[in-house]
């Protein structure tokens, strides 16, 4: 094995300053996403925020969609994190689900008004490390932790109107994961995005699959997303609901899941079609 | 309009030294060990003597004749027109326990038995009364501020009790602001020894393995029979609390639980029935529709009292003053108007619809419910904690607010989980409804609701009386089967079917709304200037446990995720108006 060139005095400069740039931004990325109040983030959330810190051209004006191309590979990422030594704020990462651990023998006598289902896990152990489930009244679980216990399926089906709230990414998986999860529950269920156009709306940072790995965009899966939409994921993008900023996310699912009950009104049923591809769920201040 | 206090010790001149300088009167030889404070509102009445004992206390009792005829069945007859105090004091000294978990009522009575204080306080917390050691001498007082003056004592500020307020919102158990002063829990009997040890007796405590008790059937038992029997425990409850001969007075919120005691009272009263709302301005969202509704449905001389900023700005200091332990409730003011109201209609008894949530099932268990589920820490103080954030209180801004001194001090105290763990475990109660329940009658019900309706009631010489809070009533709802309290998502079902016939359905099958108290915007105006002067003047810095560069980012409306910096300052405010108020 042939010995490593040495790295000339510039170049070797120009990497120094690199990493002390991105440890910079990094450490600010951390601030942001614990703001306000100490808000608990996951690795990947981190790195979203450190996209933004490093390209801050989320704060665009929301009229105009686009999103934005990652300014920073996740491996660099993980390398300046590791060079934190932690952070404030950053979560574990999660560990595998736990059955209920309960002895109550009651917990499943009375009635459960909404239930949170979450495509990735991390985000839905970010959700509850915030509270999310005693701020609203809603118990939170993965996907990957599905099928639901029938005792909470009967508490469910007991609150009378309950709504099970998928939150997903804007990508081929994301979609199919909704559709799964709605077609395996007699629960009114309804998706909560993310879609193309909130990612759009947003700026949030968009990944790109390479060709090979592209996923068919099944028919079925698009129905309420816009022609614009369809293309935009045919082309391999994708946005993780990590992408979002934590703060904005506690925000949407706590007013979304709070707002919503299954009562089916005339005006509730014609929007139902654009519900389930998270209408009016996203961008708000 | 008085309170009072008490003192024993090894010796009566000690004693009657000691009750002298809480009372600031001249020490008589001859003195009773226990004497009135006048000048401090409150129903003290006394001092009693029988038998060596002497007693005083701020006693008033719902069944007289019960307790008249159970002394006279033990052979011990009391005068049929002694005064509660008296009365209680017999039914202590010749029925022991017995005798006092029969009485029904708000009290506390003090009784001096030799060189030992009794401290006896009713079975919900209706009354209360505080108690120190100082210069071998036991002290209780109704009042916490001539404890706080007490010069033996030398009392000060009790950092552990500021954590525990700005968690609560209140002070949850026996803790009080001032350090070496305790408050006396209810339902117990509580004896100081000469020695300088206690010992407590629970002579009441609800538990749901009474279950059939209570005048019910054998069996397995339908809805309709608890909800039936519910309805006999609620017109018997608002009975005996209705003044005889008199107008009664009814805090009329709009909500199920003041509409059904005010329906009770109007169908069971011989005299007029007054309603009171509270109005914070017609631009604000409001219960007045509701309220009016049943004032209407019920036929009550109502009245809409309109509560501005300014008023509250005005009066906030005097009124938080009052309490002897700080309220971090922003209706504190409203509630102090309120009972100046009826007092000034001249009415002395004002009844509510408090008790409701903690005893039938309210908002906020379904929270630690769904918080059941996600529990990965089995041990006890994990329920503990997150029913401490559930609070939503100040309890995860701790480390922000406080000072790195404070909290430096805080390290070895006792940490506020305490006060709820005991109920958040299998014990009186097995299902974890009923343990929330439970708990949240002995710490908010008790330290919260109860004494703040009384302190602020007795200042305009009302009566504050709540039904719900009934102790007959009590056991009856946790007898109950938990599910005909939270049933399905409908909260307080059971007591609602118990007065549907009473109340139009438009109000009892309402949402819970809640009173909404523009504390914000109160903030941002009349209390703006006063707010920003206390909490960031110079006493506040010199007494060194709020940083201000928290409160300022408050008051700028950030450094929360949801809006609540309104209800933080609201606390911390409290505490120092308290603070200055207490002299500390």
């Amino acid at each position: 094995m042939s010995p490593r060139p040495p790295m000339d005095r510039t170049r070797l400069g120009r990497t120094l300053i690199g990493l002390a740039l991105i440890d910079r931004a990094l450490a600010r990325a951390a601030a942001r996403a614990g703001e306000p109040g100490g808000i608990r983030f996951t690795e990947r959330q981190l790195y979203y925020e450190l996209c933004r810190v490093l390209r801050p051209l989320h704060a665009g004006p929301r009229r105009i969609p686009y999103t934005l191309a990652p300014p920073v590979t996740y491996s660099r990422f993980r390398e300046a994190l590791a060079r934190t030594g932690g952070l404030p704020g950053l979560l574990p990462a999660p560990a595998p689900a736990a059955p209920v651990r309960t002895t109550e023998s009651d917990l499943y006598d009375y009635g459960f008004p909404r239930l949170l289902v979450c495509q990735d896990r991390a985000v839905a152990r970010m959700l509850i490390a915030n509270d999310l489930h005693l701020e609203a009244a809603c118990p939170v679980f993965a996907a990957e932790e599905l099928p639901l216990d029938p005792r909470l399926l009967a508490a469910l089906d007991r609150a009378g109107d309950a709504v099970i709230h998928v939150l997903h990414d804007a990508s081929p998986a994301g979609l199919a994961c909704y559709r799964r999860i709605r077609d395996a529950h007699a629960t009114p269920t309804r998706s909560m995005g993310l879609v193309p156009r909130h990612a759009g709306t947003l700026h949030l940072t968009a990944g790109r699959a390479p060709k090979p790995f592209r996923v068919p965009l099944p028919e079925h899966l698009t129905a309420g997303l816009r022609p614009a939409e369809r293309a935009w994921l045919a082309s391999g993008r994708f946005t993780e609901v990590a992408a979002v900023n934590p703060a904005r996310l506690l925000h949407a699912v706590i007013r979304t899941v709070r707002g919503t009950t299954g009562t089916r009104t005339p005006v509730r049923h014609h929007l139902r079609g654009l519900r389930e591809a998270g209408f009016m769920t996203w961008p708000t201040p | 309009m008085a309170r009072c206090c008490a003192c024993a010790g090894p010796d009566d001149d000690r004693a009657r030294t000691q009750l002298a300088a809480i009372t600031g009167a001249p020490a008589r030889p001859d003195a009773a060990p226990a004497a009135l404070i006048d000048g401090e509102p409150g129903h003290a009445s006394g001092p009693f003597t029988l038998d060596g004992l002497t007693a005083v206390g701020e006693v008033t009792l719902h069944n007289r004749s019960e307790l008249l005829a159970a002394l006279a069945a033990a052979g011990a007859a009391a005068p049929a027109g002694c005064p509660d105090g008296e009365l209680l004091l017999r039914c202590w000294a010749r029925l022991g326990a017995a005798g006092v978990r029969a009485a029904e009522g708000m009290f506390v009575l003090i009784v001096v038995d030799g060189a030992d204080l009794v401290l006896i306080r009713d079975q919900v917390g209706a009354r209360t009364v505080f108690y120190a050691r100082a210069g071998g001498c036991w002290a209780a007082s109704t009042s916490l501020r001539s404890l706080r003056h007490w010069p033996a004592l030398g009392t000060g500020l009790n950092l552990a009790a500021v954590r525990s307020f700005l968690t609560f919102a209140y002070l949850p158990g026996e803790e009080t602001l001032l350090s070496g002063v305790l408050e006396a829990l209810p339902g117990r009997i509580l004896r100081l020894a000469a020695d300088g040890t206690s010992t407590q007796e629970s002579y009441w405590e609800p538990s749901d393995a009474v279950a059939r008790a209570d005048g019910l059937p054998a069996g397995e038992l339908g809805p309709g029979v608890y909800a039936s029997r519910l309805r006999t425990l609620l017109e018997d409850a608002t009975r005996s609390r209705l003044p005889q001969g008199e107008k009664v007075a009814v805090l009329l919120s709009g909500g199920v639980d003041s509409s059904l005691v005010t329906a009770l009272a109007a169908e069971l009263h011989t005299h007029p029935v007054h309603t009171y709302s509270i109005s914070f301005g017609d631009e604000l969202p409001n219960e007045l529709g509701y309220s009016g509704l049943v004032a209407e449905h019920c036929g009550t001389r109502h009245r809409i009292l309109t509560v501005s900023g300014d008023q509250v700005a005005a009066r906030l200091a005097d009124t938080v003053a009052l309490l002897d332990s700080p309220v971090g409730d922003p209706l504190t003011v409203p509630n102090l108007m309120l009972a100046e109201a009826v007092a000034g209609d001249g009415l002395r008894v004002s009844l509510n619809g408090e008790g409701g949530d903690p005893v039938f099932g309210g908002p906020k268990n379904l929270p630690m419910l769904v918080h059941e589920l996600h529990r990965d820490d089995p041990s006890p103080g994990a329920r503990a904690e997150a029913y401490l954030r559930s609070y939503r209180k100040c309890y995860q801004d701790l480390p922000a607010l406080l000072t790195p001194e404070a909290l430096r001090a805080l390290a070895d105290e006792p940490h506020p989980e305490r006060f709820v763990a005991p109920y958040l475990r299998p014990g009186a109660m097995q299902s974890l409804l009923n343990q929330l329940l439970h708990c949240n009658l002995r710490t908010k019900g008790a330290h919260h609701i109860l004494t703040k309706v009384e302190r602020l009631t007795a200042s305009q010489g009302v009566q504050g009386r709540s039904p719900l809070f009934d102790r007959r009533v009590i056991d009856h709802a946790f007898a109950t089967p938990p599910r005909w309290k939270l049933n399905g998502t409908v909260e307080k079902w059971v007591l609602k079917e118990a007065v549907r016939d009473l109340l139009p359905d438009t109000v009892t099958d309402r949402p819970k709304s809640g009173m909404r108290v523009p504390v914000q915007k109160w903030l941002r105006g009349p209390l703006h200037e006063l707010s920003g002067d206390l909490l960031l003047g110079g006493r506040s810095r010199q007494r060194g446990l709020l940083r201000p560069d928290t409160i300022r980012t408050w008051m700028r409306g950030e450094g929360a995720l949801l809006p609540r910096q309104g209800g933080k300052l609201w606390l911390v405010l409290t505490l120092e108006l308290w603070l200055r108020a207490y002299d500390l």
